[in-house]
């Protein structure tokens, strides 16, 4: 099964869930997401979602300078990104609940 | 931007990049590009491609993520040209051969700033003297050795001073012309044959005579011919080549030229100043350092007259053969027998006044 087109649907609540464990920026996020398992995460894909996060004022960035190289932006979740974070895992919460009931059915 | 920790192939990456996004505003393209340009240098791999697939793929990628207008992203084949150039630029930067080179640029920086200050004080002192040469190492007239090491010194250490980062953005122009007008300088100055002045070089150019024909004159200025060598013994030639064969042209059918104006002489060819018809030996061979050489008009088989001359006079115990010799032929006096003799009617306008016998 080709999961590219599920983790379309669940790399914003991914997102979420890294950066509920504290701010980080984008290579290390990529980096933690993969190491979690979800092998097919392209780091195009980490930021083009935490763009549109942060453009839909979710997050917060923050520079900060790096001695090994560029600056890096280290995103965190405000208030409104803690409560959206909460909503999509509630919501895959349910989702995925359905799904094994479903798939356990067929089994 | 700093980009100066990248590799020649993340830059070209990020620039592509940078062309995916033109349609975003300028802050957003620049935060995506900062933090895209964090991650290039995170990533272990020299070539970005391997990890983050091409700039195309990741652009799209990202716009879709994004949720903006995919269309927007594609790139004109102009700019997956350059792109590709680039990359392949970079691929070259990390190669053995040049690898090295690569990682000391910020050493090689400091060595192209101290000869550009240089090239500068050279350059100066070339203009100064109007071509006549050049100092290749202090550029001072005078040989002021002293002087010229304090002016490189100053040049060179306001040029690294220049290509330092620590002059910031601001001076980065300054920076660009400065290597613009050095590479100018050297590239004029260099080119120019004037700056081979050293008569002991064996440059063409140095061994070259700037002058076309030999007119000899006796001591009571009559004309003579005359056989020239050099003190190893070697015939003295003015043609181009300056080696004794004259110069054999051909026509348009690939015979060589070797008669003139339809009369079928042999012994008439071109060299850099037009036809000259050299006099054979007696075994046909033309001898060439036979003086005046009979340089005829282009177009003609007219010989060109002989220049009008002032022969200088003797006195003294010297000139009593040339006051001997007056007194016998007073028109001998002047080199103007020649001209008068191919060219009727021409008076030379200036001749000597036979001198008074003592």
């Amino acid at each position: 099964m080709d999961t590219t087109q599920l983790l379309k649907g669940v790399l914003d609540t991914a997102v979420l869930a890294v950066l509920r464990d504290g701010n980080t920026y984008g290579y290390d996020l990529a980096r933690r997401l993969r190491d979690a398992g979800l092998d097919g995460v392209g780091d195009a894909s980490v930021y083009g979602t935490l763009r549109r996060l942060f453009g839909a004022g979710h997050l917060t960035s923050e520079i900060v300078p790096s001695d090994e190289g560029p600056a890096r932006r280290y995103y965190g979740l405000n208030q409104s990104g803690r409560d959206l974070f909460e909503r999509s895992s509630k919501t895959w919460a349910h989702f995925s609940t359905v799904m094994n009931e479903l798939l356990e059915d067929a089994a | 931007m700093n980009t100066q920790t990248l590799t020649p192939a993340s830059v070209a990456y990020l620039e592509a990049v940078r062309h995916g996004l033109a349609d975003l505003s300028d802050d957003d393209r620049d935060e995506v590009l900062a933090d895209l340009e964090a991650h290039l240098a995170d990533l272990e791999t020299d070539d970005p491609v391997g990890p983050l697939g091409t700039p195309e793929d990741f652009v799209r990628e990202f716009r879709m993520s994004a949720g903006l207008d995919v269309r927007a992203a594609r790139p004109g084949s102009l700019r997956r040209w350059s792109y590709a150039l680039g990359a392949g630029l970079g691929r070259l930067a990390q190669h053995p051969l040049v690898g090295p080179y690569q990682r000391r640029r910020s050493e090689l920086r400091v060595v192209w700033a101290w000869t550009r200050g240089w090239i500068f004080v050279a350059a100066i002192w070339w203009i100064e003297s109007a071509g006549a040469g050049w100092n290749l190492w202090f550029g001072i007239p005078g040989s002021n050795v002293a002087l010229g090491i304090v002016l490189v010194a100053l040049a060179t250490a306001l040029s690294v001073w220049l290509a330092s980062a620590r002059t910031g953005r601001g001076w980065a122009w300054v920076d660009r012309l400065v290597t613009v007008g050095s590479i100018l300088l050297a590239v004029i100055a260099w080119s120019n044959p004037i700056w081979v002045n050293d008569p002991a070089s064996d440059d063409a150019w140095a061994q070259q005579p700037l002058f076309s024909n030999v007119f000899a004159y006796d001591r009571e200025g009559n004309p003579v011919d005359v056989l020239l060598y050099d003190q190893d013994g070697n015939p003295i030639e003015v043609t181009w080549d300056g080696l004794g064969a004259p110069d054999v042209t051909y026509d348009m059918n690939g015979n060589p030229i070797t008669g003139w104006d339809g009369v079928g002489d042999p012994n008439v060819t071109y060299d850099q100043w037009g036809p000259i018809r050299f006099e054979p030996d007696k075994y046909g061979r033309p001898v060439t350092n036979l003086y005046p050489l009979d340089r005829l008009f282009d177009g003609t088989s007219q010989p060109v007259p002989p220049p009008r001359v002032a022969i200088p006079e003797f006195d003294g115990a010297e000139s009593a053969l040339s006051s001997e010799s007056a007194a016998d032929d007073d028109e001998a006096m002047t080199p103007s027998t020649t001209t008068t003799s191919t060219t009727p009617g021409e008076v030379p306008t200036t001749t000597t006044v036979p001198p008074t016998p003592n």
